[in-house]
């Protein structure tokens, strides 16, 4: 398999970045303009990228509270949607041994980009594959969302390029190789029906959780072998 | 969005994070959490990608995307680079919706 961040050289490292550069990027454009279109401030949209950088946060967090008296729901949303990095930063927890201030600047870059990255490398290689995703997909992110805030209304309807397919393929991209038995498969689909069905009727951010746990628990009942 | 709000996430979001990140550093795991861990990354991937793929605006909807992420998906399984599945994925919806398709 390809896999350029694995490879060694620099120019390998940064091009095995590239994929999260633009996909993030372009994605932070489209933040930072739908932001602008709603009336929030250039500086609020990029201070929310750096501090909470978290797409699903954001997007629900500008949408609804741009509504009538709807902090609240914007509150409750955006930290339910965030509870699911609880277990994405557990996932590598037992593998990640950081302490002190490198610990403080490692968890703001957990992400599911991240730590996909980090359980497909092996060994020592593991804390830079986390540590270099999570930097390229910050910076560009941030970037994207000034940008996009900047230029606002001049960005137009960024779904017609098809960009609202980028994050799932590369998901599925950085999973796949994870996928090495007939349980990693089980909870994969698992999860994704459970999500789908349910999003009509939960709450924002309920779905994927709730998609976590039933995927999760069918999976160690399923037998391992493929 | 105000700053109170902002900070109040942001607040929130860090700690998710970290307290995921430092809950089981250096401990000895039990097997079956250790597999719990090992499986519910790919069972959150699913609903994300799923979700990504199949709803829009809190409803279930089909459209392109479901052919662009299909794509994407063999290719994944056959294990192309990220770049590739990327380029399929977004250009299949693409071209797609530039023939007035979803």
């Amino acid at each position: 398999m390809e896999e350029p961040t694995e490879a060694g050289g620099a120019q390998g490292r940064v091009a095995g970045l590239l994929p999260w550069v633009l996909a993030t990027g372009i994605f932070g454009v489209s933040f930072g303009s739908v932001g602008s279109s709603l009336g929030v401030s250039g500086t609020l949209l990029v201070a929310s990228s750096a501090l909470v950088f978290s797409p699903s946060v954001q997007f629900a967090a500008v949408g609804l509270a741009a509504g009538q008296g709807a902090v609240a729901a914007a509150l409750v949303t955006g930290l339910m949607l965030a509870s699911r990095l609880f277990v994405v930063g557990a996932a590598i927890s037992p593998t990640m041994e950081v302490m002190g201030w490198r610990r403080l600047l490692a968890s703001q870059l957990v992400i599911d980009a991240s730590v996909l990255a980090a359980l497909r490398a092996s060994g020592n290689m593991r804390r830079r594959a986390y540590v270099d995703v999570g930097t390229a997909v910050y910076v560009s992110w941030v970037g994207g969302t000034a940008l996009g805030s900047l230029v606002a209304d001049g960005v137009g309807d960024l779904d017609r390029l098809g960009l609202d397919a980028a994050m799932p393929s590369l998901f599925l991209a950085l999973v796949a190789p994870l996928l090495t038995d007939r349980r990693g498969l089980a909870a994969l689909l698992a999860g994704g029906v459970v999500a789908v069905a349910t999003t009509p009727w939960l709450p924002v951010g309920a779905p994927v959780l709730l998609a976590c746990a039933v995927g999760t628990l069918l999976a160690l009942r399923t037998p391992a072998a493929l | 969005m105000s700053w109170w709000l902002l900070g109040a996430l942001a607040i929130g979001t860090y700690l998710c994070r970290w307290a995921g990140l430092v809950v089981l550093q250096g401990r000895e795991l039990p097997s079956r959490l250790e597999e719990v861990l090992r499986v519910a990354p790919a069972a959150l991937i699913g609903g994300l990608v799923f979700s990504q793929t199949f709803t829009d605006a809190g409803g279930i909807a089909v459209d392109a995307r479901v052919a662009g992420v299909a794509l994407a998906a063999v290719l994944a399984a056959r294990g192309s680079s990220l770049l590739t599945v990327l380029v399929a994925g977004v250009g299949v919806v693409a071209v797609l919706r530039s023939l007035g398709v979803g």
